[in-house]
């Protein structure tokens, strides 16, 4: 199976299906629900972002995908089908297989995600010797092309520097190119540019997205600023304790958001028309406890709208319009929305 | 090469430093003169053969006449001869470290060869069912004394089975190496042992705290194999610690295996060392001093030689 081959042809349909997931750790204190039920699929080439607060399961829901978890005192649930395949069963050395291969991921560090004592250009040409086997000359060949992809000068002198010698952004792009190697169909990216400098997180993302079109490669985005993810992914999941609250395209996200905690990420985004002094909005407390999450909606405890309802009842994933999904009892535009933005003195009464 | 340079400057400091002090040393027994005459046997020596054995220590001389005298019979190898049998004391230290030498390096195999792919074993699945196992066994040989550990195994291998011969000889690995491997398994396996518990514990505990870090789950979102992730990855950062104990024995049981040595009766550097102390023989105490502190230092050298190829960020002084 040469993945060379695939990068040139690409299907389209469904890439991931991701039904009923759950990936709890057991823990001295208790079962930390860290993924609780996440169900939805990726097509091919889609870019889907994933937003969230630190801390809601975001990092753990992706290597869930990946099947890149520790293996003990971890509860899974649930099922990921890749291409019709399903991972969560398959075996350890058939996952090695595909990671790398068919499967990329980038971090959110990286001045610790690359071996410090490895040679770049040997951690470069790794997955290409292990997946397609690749001779050293060949894989030097095709990873010197791949740091000119991800705009790194002076490529062959970076195959013989170590990490230490480089900047983050650097690292950043050493990463990427080393899962795009083998041409994987989906890339995740977990907060890729949380740890780089303002002015270099914009070149990564533009980076990243050009990879992504140009190969035609689906890609994960996951991040806790819903502004990154607004301009360079198609649908974008909100999750919350481990759930996933919302679901949209990413347009009618931002236009017909309906679950208060995506309004409460949005309004927390820095706007360039703001005034400088403006004070942004952040969320008040804390995400929940994953180990004793609160009973109905987790999100209760924190909702400006929340009533004994939401205190007590979970709510269901209800539809807004196909493809966007959301849990609320009292969504963005309600009449309990409306009451309360009035009473906050946020907008008049009437409709 | 700035690295290399400092590190040189250090071991020419190092030694002059000891050498000085073995120097001087002689000077501060109290009636070293006395003692050494006694050594000889005070009656076998007249007053003349007295006087030149004294002016061969060049105790009288002022300190730094002395010390260039000492430094000069080093270098030039003229180290004289034992008080009691007049042998050449480069022959006696020579044999004893030849001796030495070879328990040391059999000794430091043996354990790493068993610690390294135990405590890589045991990280892997730590907590699990083998890194019980090894910790507790580990800790057992740990805290084995040497002698009781080579009494047991002695009484075992070689009253029991008589597998071994129970007094070893010194047979050259060239000329017989049955026999030298029969000669040197015991002591080597009673260096071994503790040694290995402990560089097992060292090396799991650092390989734990490495196979954490973010550049191991690169490596596997990336599709390497296990078995390349522990030795390819996650082992060379997590020498450090195991090359520095190593480093720290190299002398240690060089100069020190008196125990080990005695029970095999083995005439070793640490042995012959311990009976010259006891003979006055304060020439032969004096040199073994030397080379043993000479031993430590390059020792020490090589290894801040090998930091800089285990981690290239030590070269450019980011660390340490
Ligand atoms: N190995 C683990 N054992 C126990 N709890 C964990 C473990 N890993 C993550 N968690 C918990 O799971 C939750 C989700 O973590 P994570 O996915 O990293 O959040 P995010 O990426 O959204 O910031 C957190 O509450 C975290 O404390
Ligand atoms: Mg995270």
């Amino acid at each position: 199976m040469s993945t060379l081959q695939t990068a040139v042809r690409r299907e389209t349909g469904t890439l991931l299906e991701i039904e009923d997931l759950a990936t709890h750790f057991a823990t001295p204190g208790g079962v930390v629900r860290a993924v609780d039920g996440v169900t939805f699929s990726l097509d091919h080439g889609q870019r889907l972002g994933i937003v969230g607060e630190s801390g809601c399961g975001k990092t753990i829901l992706s290597r869930s995908i990946m099947g890149l978890l520790p293996r003990r005192n971890v509860i899974r649930k649930g099922s990921v089908l890749f291409e019709g395949t399903e991972l969560t069963t398959m075996s350890l050395k058939d996952r090695q297989k595909i990671w790398g291969a068919e499967m990329a991921m980038i971090f959110q560090d990286p001045m610790t995600s690359l071996n410090p004592v490895m040679k770049i250009g040997k951690q470069l040409a790794e997955p290409l010797r292990i997946h397609l086997g690749s001779t050293r000359e060949n894989a030097q060949e095709i990873v010197l092309k791949l740091l000119q992809d991800v705009g790194i000068p002076e490529p062959e002198k970076r195959l013989e520097q170590y990490a230490h010698e480089l900047s983050g952004g650097m690292r950043q792009r050493i990463m990427i190119a080393m899962a795009l190697a083998c041409g994987p169909s989906v890339l995740f990216a977990d907060e890729p540019t949380t740890a780089l400098d303002v002015t270099v997180q914009a070149q990564i993302l533009d980076l990243i997205e050009d990879q992504c079109r140009e190969r035609e490669m689906a890609l994960v985005l996951v991040t806790h600023d819903l502004g990154v993810v607004a301009g360079h992914t198609d649908q974008i999941i909100v999750m919350y304790a481990g759930k996933i609250v919302e679901i949209a395209p990413t347009a009618t996200l931002f236009s017909k958001m309906k679950m208060p905690y995506t309004e409460a990420l949005f309004q927390s985004i820095p706007k360039l028309a703001d005034p400088s002094h403006t004070r942004l909005t952040t969320i008040g407390g804390r995400p929940p406890n994953l180990v004793a999450p609160p009973d109905g909606c987790s999100f209760s405890p924190r909702c400006p709208y929340a009533t004994d309802t939401c205190t007590k009842v979970e709510p269901e994933l209800q539809q807004a319009e196909p493809g966007h999904l959301f849990a609320c009892h009292y969504p963005v535009g309600s009449d309990r929305w409306n009451e309360v933005q009035v009473s906050l003195g946020r907008r008049s009464g009437g409709h | 090469m700035r690295y290399f340079l400092r590190k040189l400057l250090q071991l020419v400091i190092v030694v002059f430093a000891v050498t000085f002090t073995v120097s001087l040393a002689l000077g501060a027994i109290p009636y070293a003169e006395e003692r050494i005459i006694a050594a000889k046997g005070s009656g076998a020596i007249n007053e003349e053969e007295k006087n030149k054995l004294l002016d061969s220590l060049n105790l009288r001389e002022p300190t730094l006449v002395q010390y260039g005298y000492f430094v000069g019979d080093l270098v030039t190898l003229d180290w004289g001869v034992t008080l009691n049998g007049n042998q050449p004391i480069s022959t006696s230290i020579s044999d004893g470290l030849g001796i030495s030498l070879r328990l040391m390096i059999y000794g430091q195999l043996v354990a790493l060869l068993i610690a390294i792919p135990a405590a890589v074993f045991a990280a892997y699945r730590s907590g699990g069912l083998f890194d019980r196992f090894s910790t507790t066994v580990s800790f057992g040989f740990i805290s084995t004394p040497n002698y009781v550990l080579a009494t047991i195994l002695g009484l075992l291998f070689t009253v029991r089975w008589k597998l071994f011969p129970a007094i070893s000889t010194d047979v050259g690995f060239f000329e017989a190496p049955w026999d030298h491997f029969r000669n040197f398994f015991l002591p080597t396996i009673v260096l071994a042992l503790p040694l290995a518990g402990a560089y097992m514990r060292l090396l799991r505990s650092d390989l734990v705290n490495t196979l954490q870090s973010d550049f191991i789950t690169t490596a596997r979102a990336k599709g390497v194999s296990t078995p390349r992730i522990l030795f390819g990855h996650a082992l060379r950062p997590s020498l450090f610690s195991l090359v520095t104990a190593a480093a720290v024995n190299v002398g240690a049981l060089v100069g020190g295996s008196v125990v080990v040595e005695t029970a095999f009766n083995l005439n070793g550097l640490g042995r012959r060392t311990v009976l010259g102390i006891f003979a006055s023989e304060f020439r032969l105490v004096q040199i073994t001093v030397v080379i043993l502190a000479l031993v430590y230092v390059i020792t020490n050298f090589l290894v801040d030689i090998l930091y800089g190829f285990l981690d290239p960020r030590v070269r450019v002084g980011r660390l340490g």
